[in-house]
């Protein structure tokens, strides 16, 4: 006698008739056209290859220097003026300031002023004995002309410390490359730097070269600023390589906010830096199913400044920002080929001294970020 | 002239990119895989496809063949392992919430499912929750093992137990449903 699910195993196996004839037509063709199994994992890996280059060709672009003289902020080295000596500081000038830096924009919107102390007044009393120095006198020797009643924005613009940028970039993006594929165990490892407030006297001081109110390194209770986290929004697509492996790359858009507060202003002055990344990105997907992906990987990503703002202020556009970058993430799936996804990702910015105004990235260079937006999937 | 040729030969000649070698496996095999890629996934358009995919990476990989048990057993398991890679992708594996595997439905006599058509057989086999499908179909009717089944899904071989325990079940309410109602 024979069990039930023997006879139900008889009745699976029997070929079905139903077979439409035009599949062996079909059949031939894609035998014909080289369309197979083979092809189909190898093509989307010749739009990957033609992705990254296209992505390296922009970069390559967005990182010549610029021809004309006018583009982008730029730090230039001044040396102190003499209006500086006429004045008794001596419980306030660095003995060691040789040199002074000045951030200053090339255009007119954001060229710096001094700070607080009429020029007229140093100028036209130096032969005072007695003159008191405050903390808000500053030793800024920026021309005459330019001197304003008002302190500047551009005075307490966040630009980084010169030692930061001094530091030699011996990292190009080859090495980037290589660190990006096998770097993601030590991205994982990476201690994250804690975002704290810090005083001007933590931050920046002239002993650093800092251009924090140019001219004294007694900031005392002047003010502090913060950086906050970056938002970070952008358009993905995930080509399919293999069954697990991907390569992710596409548009994120990055805002970075700092808050400066300062004795010397009422109220609080708010920088904002756009930038428009192009991640490339090798992604392992180990969970995938109908709704759901889940996915680590490894890659860089390159930033580049769309421009900056520090209230109302222009401060034009910084330099591009490369990181190293490890994500980890999630990703709903509407349809076999869009997705939203959620992804936080640890970065580490590679330094270059085309940069210039302080962001959450600069503070921290190992950053610690969330990532949301849309993801195409190719090849899926 | 090719319908002659044993399994051994019609690969070498496959493996030479020979036209009609690659012809004579469709004939001798499409139909088959087709059937076992249309109970696993449970819809003709999905087996449609996973079936060409089965049989072009078959003949892309014919090299690897050695020879050792039936062409058509080692193309079987090229299909079997890419449907579960689709189900495992295309699907969510929820099924409906049936806590309770363990039943008192009597097993169905031979006269009993015999007397069910066919294509009323094939029916309900497609229409099973993805992972029950999946199960009995690796289970009941090609043969792998609980262990082999837990390895393949991901899932545990308690779980693979129980689900082909619900699987069963449902199928047996199906049979016991269709009696029923001949009967009056």
């Amino acid at each position: 006698m024979k069990k039930w699910e023997d006879i139900v195993k008889d009745i699976m196996e029997e070929p079905d008739s139903a077979l439409p004839e035009c599949v062996f037509a079909e059949f031939r063709a894609r035998r014909a056209a080289g369309r197979d199994v083979t092809r189909k994992t190898t093509r989307p890996l010749i739009w990957a290859l033609a992705t990254a280059v296209a992505a390296g060709l922009a970069a390559l672009l967005l990182l010549r220097k610029p021809n004309a003289p006018e583009e982008g902020l730029q730090l230039i080295q001044q040396h102190p003026m003499l209006e500086v000596q006429v004045m008794d500081t001596s419980d306030v000038v660095p003995p060691d300031m040789s040199t002074l830096l000045i951030a200053q924009a090339t255009t007119p919107r954001t060229v710096r002023q001094p700070a607080t102390v009429k020029q007229e007044e140093i100028v036209n009393e130096p032969e005072q004995p007695d003159l008191q120095v405050t903390e808000d006198v500053v030793t800024d020797n920026a021309p005459s002309e330019s001197a304003d009643d008002e302190p500047s924005i551009a005075d307490y613009s966040p630009f980084i410390p010169q030692s930061a940028r001094d530091k030699n970039v011996k990292v190009n993006l080859g090495t980037g490359a290589v660190i990006a594929g096998g770097g993601l165990a030590a991205i994982l490892a990476t201690q994250l730097v804690k975002s704290n407030a810090r005083t001007p006297n933590q931050a920046l001081s002239l002993a650093d070269g800092g251009a924090f109110f140019p001219g004294t390194n007694n900031l005392g209770d002047l003010g502090s600023y913060s950086h906050r986290m970056p938002v970070i929004v952008g358009i993905s697509t995930r080509i399919r390589v293999t069954e697990k492996l991907g390569i992710t790359t596409g548009l994120e858009y990055s805002l970075y906010t700092s808050l400066y507060t300062n004795s010397l202003f009422s109220g609080n002055r708010t920088q904002h830096v756009h930038y428009l990344g192009v991640p490339v990105r090798l992604d392992w997907v180990f969970v995938s199913n109908k709704w759901l992906d889940i996915y680590a990987g490894a890659g860089m990503k390159g930033d580049f400044c769309l421009g900056a703002n520090i209230t109302e202020t222009e401060l034009g556009r910084d330099g591009p920002a490369f990181r190293l970058l490890g994500a980890s993430g999630i990703q709903f799936n509407a349809t076999s080929y869009l997705g939203i996804y959620v992804e936080p990702v640890i970065s580490w910015t590679l330094p270059s001294k085309r940069r210039v105004l302080s962001t959450y990235s600069n503070e921290h260079p190992w950053m610690f970020s969330v990532a949301a937006g849309v993801r195409f999937n190719l090849g899926y | 002239m090719y319908k002659n040729l044993d399994e051994q030969e019609l690969a070498g000649r496959c493996s030479q990119r020979d036209e009609m070698a690659e012809n004579e496996l469709y004939r001798r095999y499409a139909a088959r895989v087709y059937t076992l890629c249309k109970r696993y996934l449970g819809n003709e358009d999905d087996a449609k496809d996973l079936m060409l995919e089965t049989l072009l990476q078959a003949l892309d990989k014919i090299d690897q063949y050695t020879g050792e048990g039936s062409l058509y057993g080692w193309i079987r398991r090229i299909a079997i392992n890419k449907a579960i890679n689709h189900i495992k992708r295309h699907r969510w594996r929820m099924v409906p919430l049936d806590l309770w595997a363990h039943d008192s439905i009597p097993e169905p006599t031979e006269e009993e499912t015999v007397a069910v058509p066919k294509e009323k057989m094939r029916e309900w086999i497609y229409e099973l929750p993805d992972l029950r499908r999946t199960v009995f179909n690796l289970y009941c009717i090609d043969g792998y093992s609980h262990k082999e089944i837990a390895l393949m899904l991901g899932i545990s071989e308690t779980g693979s137990t129980s689900i082909l325990a619900k699987a069963r079940k449902q199928l047996k309410e199906k049979i016991q449903q269709y009696i029923n109602e001949q009967d009056r």
